[in-house]
């Protein structure tokens, strides 16, 4: 059974970190720790301590944090203008960046799914009506011209 | 010389045979310290460390 301390104090000579127990009396107990062994020692003491704090811990999954503006279409987006840059090259290889545009968007409006979509030029298509996210050719061009 | 330190469930730490119950915020302010004071101890160590290999690699060279 451990004697009760009043507290327990770190110190720092330079060279070696001291972990010491002072009792009510005065009485001290100093242990030496490893640079390596005080972090250890750090953690130890925060996973104890956190259960102490009676607090819920709010994970972003639960508890997903608002945003104030912003765009809540961005990973969408960002999915669609992937999907437009790689279709880009198979409909209009080596054409300027407002004829790809032009040809894109006009093929997107034209597009009806297929059941079995074999080439890669409709499966992209396909991937990009799916987004959901209306896009025209001007928008298109924007797009190929951040590539 | 007393044994390394332990932290115990119920927020105690055991030092050399001496148990010191802890506060939550007295832990994490004890957790602190000792990061900072490992932090400081191996940034000198890894500076002396390489302090002495520039003077072996001067004497090589000299």
């Amino acid at each position: 059974m451990a004697d009760p301390a009043a507290r327990a104090v770190v110190s720092d000579d330079g060279s070696t970190i001291w972990l010491t127990a002072y009792t009510a009396a005065g009485e001290a107990v100093p242990v030496a720790l490893q640079p390596a062994r005080a972090v250890a020692l750090a953690g130890e003491l925060i996973e104890a301590a956190v259960p102490k704090l009676n607090v819920t811990e709010k994970s972003s999954v639960a508890c997903p944090v608002k945003t104030r503006g912003g765009d809540p279409y961005s990973d969408q987006r960002r999915t669609r203008d992937a999907k437009i840059r790689t279709l880009a090259p198979l409909v209009a290889p080596g054409k300027s960046i407002e004829q790809q545009a032009r040809d894109i968007a006009g093929r997107l409006a034209r597009y009806r799914p297929m059941p079995d979509e074999a080439s890669p030029e409709r499966r992209l298509m396909q991937e990009i009506v799916e987004v959901g996210l209306p896009v025209g050719a001007d928008r298109i061009r924007k797009i190929l011209g951040e590539q | 010389m007393p044994s390394d330190p332990v932290v115990t469930t119920d927020l105690s730490v055991r030092i050399g045979g001496r148990k010191v119950a802890l506060s939550p915020s007295a832990a994490f302010t004890l957790a602190e310290q000792l990061i900072r004071g490992a932090t400081r101890a191996i940034i000198v160590e890894e500076a002396d460390r390489a302090a002495v290999l520039d003077t072996v690699r001067a004497a090589e060279r000299a």
